[in-house]
């Protein structure tokens, strides 16, 4: 199936969810916030976001520095 | 009444924009060197219900980006930029939080504003503040990228959606590179010049 990440299609061979989706794509999951299909969603709300086709996701990545 | 500063101020805003920027209240989260800087420029654009908040002190190597001086060395940073901050202007209603955000304080501590500005140092305080606050119908201003030097205009603004923007080259971190004034600053004051768009857009 085929969702859309930061604007670009991503095919995805396998069910999977979003933690498990974050690591695959070799994030480190304390330092993204995802936007899924427009709503901000909690780190510990991923593992039970099965992802489907069309989905949306925004991921954004915190480097440090304040 | 005005005072002296307001009445200055004038010149520049109408009364009715005043007005409006001295009814949000706007809180920050870390009083580091966006923290400490975008504090400073908000008061001096007229914003007067601010709340800050951080656990830290002055440090001697805090002196190269944040606002702080030398005599403030050791003391807490949220009172030192509180003095700073009356100096402009007297007529504040600051609220000043000497404590680590958490989990089980952020909600408390933010409940009452209108507009966030994100300024903590770590990727881990970064993303509590978003996945705490963005999702709420406060605006959120955070910062990803803003360490080095060279090609500034690197330093940019995205907007997420209506109530969420990165400001930074996303890139950028102080885990390979140091963080200095121009940087900084760069960040902090876009920050403020989103809220202040926002506000009176």
């Amino acid at each position: 199936m085929e969702i859309s990440v930061n604007g670009k299609p991503v095919k995805i061979e396998i069910a999977m969810n979003l933690a498990q989706f974050i690591q695959s794509r070799g994030f480190k999951p304390q330092t993204v916030v995802i936007e899924y299909n427009g709503e901000i969603v909690k780190a510990q709300t991923w593992e039970g976001i099965v992802l489907k086709p069309h989905d949306r996701l925004e991921i954004v990545t915190f480097v440090g520095g304040g | 009444m005005m005072n002296a500063f307001e009445v200055g101020l004038t010149r520049y805003l109408k009364n009715e924009q005043l007005e409006k920027i001295q009814h949000i209240h706007v809180g920050i989260a870390g009083a580091g060197g966006l923290g400490s800087n975008s504090a400073i420029m908000l008061v001096r654009t007229g914003f007067k219900k601010i709340t800050v908040v951080d656990f830290d002190e002055v440090d001697s190597s805090n002196l190269n980006r944040q606002n702080y001086f030398m005599d403030q060395v050791g003391e807490s940073k949220v009172s030192a930029l509180a003095n700073t901050l009356r100096k402009i202007n007297p007529a504040i209603e600051l609220q000043i939080v000497n404590a680590k955000i958490t989990k089980d304080n952020i909600a408390e501590i933010f409940f009452s504003c209108d507009i966030i500005i994100e300024a903590l140092d770590t990727p881990a305080g970064k993303t509590l503040i978003v996945e705490e606050l963005a999702g709420n119908k406060q605006l959120v201003v955070a910062v990803s990228g803003l360490a080095g030097f060279g090609n500034s205009d690197r330093i940019k603004t995205h907007k997420i959606n209506e109530h969420f923007y990165i400001v930074g080259d996303l890139v950028s971190g102080i885990d390979a590179l140091p963080p200095l004034a121009p940087g900084v600053t760069i960040a902090a004051a876009k920050q403020v010049d989103l809220v202040v768009e926002y506000v009176l857009k």
